[in-house]
């Protein structure tokens, strides 16, 4: 009897502990605008890797890319909300060739609450943005999540615009990731300043880009909360060729 | 166009009637508080909008189409999404927004929005009226118009979200487009609370309202809420009126019912003056 009142309350302490545990599995994955694959092909893929949140960089919505024609006029984030099931959010950085050209967000369930962030930028470099997301997960927590692809040009600019994602995020209420193309590896200054100021980082240092002899890691999702978080496992998908970038997943444990 | 706006005003004046019956002393508008202050407004004055311009500025018209059943029903039931793209293709230029009020989607099935934005080659928003699970109600949202921000309530009985949008009128203005399903007076005052700014000045409600609490609301509202314009529209057999809540600075000059496809849908049309 005394062993039966045992493993039932470790059952119970098990099932109350369960209860309050939220698994992610949350990628980034950086597209080349699509002039690889077509977003049926990516879009099959993302699904493939069930993920929950999806960092989208190199979206385009009704382009006429040079480089990527068979892309002409796709919206490249309903291509692939159709094709995995998500929500979607899109966050325009540039006007462009017709269309636009900026970073998107697939989330499995709804999205809440969205806005596109303007990053610093010098003069001469082009626009960058973030894109914030609020996603009500169904343990009843709200989950924040940031998508952005940082400045390519100088890793000054990055400095600034990490400097500006850590202000940003100083009084957010609410467990945060943050995924993307940062264009920086992991032991720069840039990143630094993020890990500096509680980013946890998510992902491992395998080289991300170029899909073909990959040399360097730019993609990365960080974590920050108060929220205790369990990295689970991590991986580059090099079973997707679809882009120049490999895309980053991380499952996630968060208490 | 005569017979819209009679429409409209014969919901939109039962507020202003019933205002005017209750209180002998606001033959005139009552000054409001300016908009910002945030308290919600004085609660022993009463507000009655001023009377806006007869002539309708057509440069100046916010159209949107709200496709509901004003019911508890699901939306689409056995019509399949693609068929309404086929129909809101053609005309989505002229038109700000779409609205499928209880677009309710279930985990791993397709999204009715997403598909008709997809089809239509619009953005997609999805307002969540309900807490997240496996199967949640809530309103699709289709539009031209990229959101440059989702704005949301998440508070108590209230869940509500707007997407802010530049609206092309004659002078271009930025509004949010909030939309939900009030089934309480509490998820009113809790609106009001917390946005009180944004509904006098640049916030359009756009949802339905159980039909049972839409007189005390819009009683209620008269002395919480100052600057702001409300209209109503529905059946007496239904469990829902449609409501339109502006700031005094639009007027919502027709609520028009019709069909989208085979789906009810009743055409807004929203003036800023």
């Amino acid at each position: 009897m005394k062993h039966i009142l045992i493993l039932l309350s470790a059952l119970m302490l098990h099932g109350a502990s369960a209860a309050q545990e939220l698994d992610l599995r949350i990628m980034s994955y950086n597209l080349r605008f699509g002039e690889i694959a077509s977003m049926k092909q990516i879009g099959e893929y993302i699904a493939s890797q069930q993920p929950d949140l999806v960092a989208l960089q190199e979206c385009d919505w009704d382009t006429q890319r040079e480089r990527a024609p068979q892309q002409h006029h796709v919206r490249f984030v309903n291509e692939l909300g159709s094709a995995t099931g998500m929500f979607t959010a899109y966050g325009k950085a540039l006007d462009y060739k017709g269309g636009y050209y900026g970073i998107g967000i697939l989330s499995k369930y709804p999205i809440l609450r969205s806005e596109r962030v303007l990053l610093p930028q010098d003069g001469k470099a082009e626009q960058r943005v973030m894109l914030v997301v609020d996603v009500e997960m169904p343990d009843k927590r709200i989950v924040t999540f940031a998508c952005t692809h940082l400045e390519v040009s100088t890793p000054e600019a990055r400095y600034e615009q990490a400097g500006f994602i850590n202000a940003y995020f100083a009084q957010a209420p609410h467990p945060t990731f943050l995924a993307g193309d940062m264009n920086a590896e992991p032991d720069t200054r840039e990143i630094r300043r993020l890990t500096s100021n509680g980013w946890m980082p998510l992902t491992n240092a395998e080289p991300t880009y170029p899909v073909k002899d990959a040399e360097i890691k730019i993609d990365h999702i960080f974590y920050r909360g108060s929220d205790p978080i369990r990295l689970n496992a991590t991986k580059r998908c090099t079973d997707s060729r679809l882009s120049d970038h490999f895309p980053v997943l991380s499952e996630v444990t968060i208490r | 166009m005569k017979l819209k706006r009679s429409f409209i005003w014969l919901f939109g004046a039962v507020a202003l009637l019933a205002a005017c019956g209750e209180s002998s002393s606001s033959e005139e508008p009552a000054p409001g508080p300016d908009p910002g202050d945030g308290d919600g407004g004085n609660e022993n004055t009463e507000y009655v909008a001023p009377e806006p311009p007869e002539e309708v500025n057509s440069s100046n018209l916010l159209q949107l189409r709200v496709l509901t059943t004003l019911s508890d029903e699901t939306l689409f039931g056995n019509v399949d999404p693609a068929d309404v793209a086929d129909w809101i293709s053609p005309s989505t230029e002229e038109v700000l927004m779409y609205l499928f009020e209880r677009a309710d989607f279930r985990l791993g099935e397709p999204l009715p929005q997403v598909e008709i934005g997809l089809a239509t080659r619009s953005f997609s928003y999805f307002v969540q009226t309900e807490e997240t699970s496996d199967h949640v109600q809530g309103t699709g949202i289709v539009t031209r118009n990229q959101a440059s921000e989702i704005d949301a309530v998440w508070e108590g009985p209230l869940k509500i979200s707007g997407c802010t949008v530049s609206a092309p009128l004659s002078q271009p203005a930025t509004v949010t487009l909030y939309t939900t399903r009030f089934d309480t007076q509490e998820q009113i005052e809790t609106l009001v609370a917390g946005r009180s700014s944004q509904l006098q000045t640049s916030g359009i409600v756009v949802g339905s309202i159980r039909e049972s609490i839409k007189e005390e609301v819009a009683e209620w509202l008269k002395y919480n809420l100052r600057n702001y314009r409300i209209a109503f529209a529905g059946s007496k057999s239904s469990d829902y009126d449609l409501l339109v809540l502006t700031p005094v600075g639009y007027v919502c000059r027709t609520i028009d019912p019709g069909t989208l496809a085979t789906l009810p849908c009743y055409s807004v049309s929203i003036e800023k003056l």
